[in-house]
């Protein structure tokens, strides 16, 4: 049996653009999750994390489209990033591997390309209703400053009570996780 | 309560854009961040600057190389109720500079006093890292290795120096490279560690900045170092001081 040449296995070898954009995919995913996950949870409406859904729905979107370019070029035309041709299917299987590190799971390249793209649906929708109606999460990171017992200034995240349509919007969105 | 790591992460960037690092998901409260936030640069020293709110800077540290320069910044924070979940800084370089930063998150540590001493740190006119020492006061205190690259040899730190664990390195890529990487060192007994140096940036036209931290694990205890008195000190004047 012969051993796979690894790409980085040489000197002068950068690594692949799209592991690094992979890797930020996840981790926006991973927020994305945990904060949907809390605020459905919560009986009200943290603005900290309101602000932070907004950022990392959106940063989700931003290394989504950074990675579809990728896919998109692949057996059409060279990624300008990279000096090896891509195989189709390669960039979805850097995404799947970094994922699945993390015990992330699909049981095909297909369905999670599916799955990923609905999430980057769902995460459009949401930060642009939460920029239209729930504006107030602007002013979740002017936090109250606090000085604790210990003489650390931390922040006491300002929480509203939480709308109904927000309430319904979030739970929806927790529903799409397992 | 022993310190343990809850996560680590890096972010790179080009053309001398903010870094946004993303957390480590599990980040809770009363965890404790430290990051290195470094540029890259040929123009003189950089300027890095923080965005995030909420952390008290540490040491700022900059260099220039005989081609390539750095600017660096390491920061800390005690996470609160709602921990951050992102750490943002930009900086002053040019469209030839590249930043990055890397960041670890602690649980365990001493949230009144996170520093069991004061960051030393250390510049010089080379690309690896060299971390000064530091002098710990704490049995089982962690030492944090920081170092900040500014080259130009589209090189990484491969290595963190010699002995130490967690290590993570990130670059961002342009005609000044800004690398950034750290890693860990349980000192089991209080006293002197001197981390070395990180490895792999071998650039003799760049710059370095080297960081030494001991975070503190928490506990009930005062910290077990002894406070010697003086030997010239006499014993009369012991005994003067007694009396009063």
């Amino acid at each position: 049996m012969t051993l796979p040449i690894p790409y980085d296995g040489a000197a002068g070898v950068k690594d692949d653009p799209a592991e690094h954009e992979a890797e930020n995919l996840y981790a926006n995913y991973r927020w994305v999750f945990r904060l949907v996950n809390e605020m459905n949870a919560e009986s009200v409406l943290n603005l900290k994390r309101a602000a932070q859904l907004v950022l990392h729905a959106r940063a989700f979107i931003r290394w989504y489209d950074a990675l579809k370019a990728r896919i998109d070029r692949e057996g059409v035309s060279r990624d300008p990033d990279w000096p090896f041709d891509r195989r189709v299917g390669e960039v979805l299987d850097t995404v799947r591997g970094v994922f699945s590190k993390r015990e992330c799971e699909w049981p095909t390249r297909a369905a999670m390309a599916q799955d990923l793209a609905q999430l980057r649906t769902v995460c459009d929708q949401t930060h642009a209703w939460m920029e239209a109606n729930q504006a107030e999460y602007r002013n979740g990171f002017t936090v109250t400053k606090v000085i604790d017992a210990d003489g650390n200034m931390t922040d006491e995240a300002i929480t509203i009570t939480k709308p109904a349509a927000f309430a319904t919007r979030i739970a929806t969105f927790r529903a799409l996780f397992a | 309560m022993a310190i343990s790591l809850r996560g680590t992460a890096k972010n790179n960037a080009a053309n001398a854009g903010n870094v946004t690092i993303t957390m480590p998901g599990g980040v809770a409260q009363n965890d404790v961040v430290w990051v290195i936030a470094v540029c890259g640069d040929n123009d003189g020293v950089p300027t890095v600057t923080r965005v995030t709110t909420g952390y008290t800077d540490l040491s700022t540290q900059g260099r220039d190389g005989s081609s390539f320069d750095v600017g660096s910044m390491v920061s800390r924070k005690v996470q609160g109720a709602t921990p951050d979940s992102t750490y943002e800084f930009s900086s002053n370089g040019g469209t030839d500079s590249g930043n990055a930063g890397c960041l670890i998150v602690l649980t365990g540590v001493d949230t009144a006093t996170p520093e069991d001493a004061t960051t030393t740190t250390l510049t010089a006119a080379n690309t690896n890292a060299n971390p000064p020492s530091i002098s710990t006061v704490t049995d089982n205190a962690w030492v944090i290795a920081l170092g900040g690259s500014g080259a130009n040899n589209n090189a990484v730190y491969s290595a963190g120096p010699s002995g130490y664990s967690n290590f993570i390195t990130d670059v961002g890529l342009d005609t000044t490279d800004g690398i950034a990487g750290l890693a860990t060192f349980v000192k089991t007994s209080f006293g002197a560690e001197d981390p070395g140096a990180f490895n792999g940036a071998n650039d003799a036209t760049g710059a370095s900045a080297g960081y030494s931290v001991a975070a503190r694990p928490a506990s009930g205890a005062a910290p077990t170092s002894l406070l010697f008195v003086s030997q010239t000190q006499s014993p009369a004047m012991l005994a003067g001081a007694m009396v009063r």
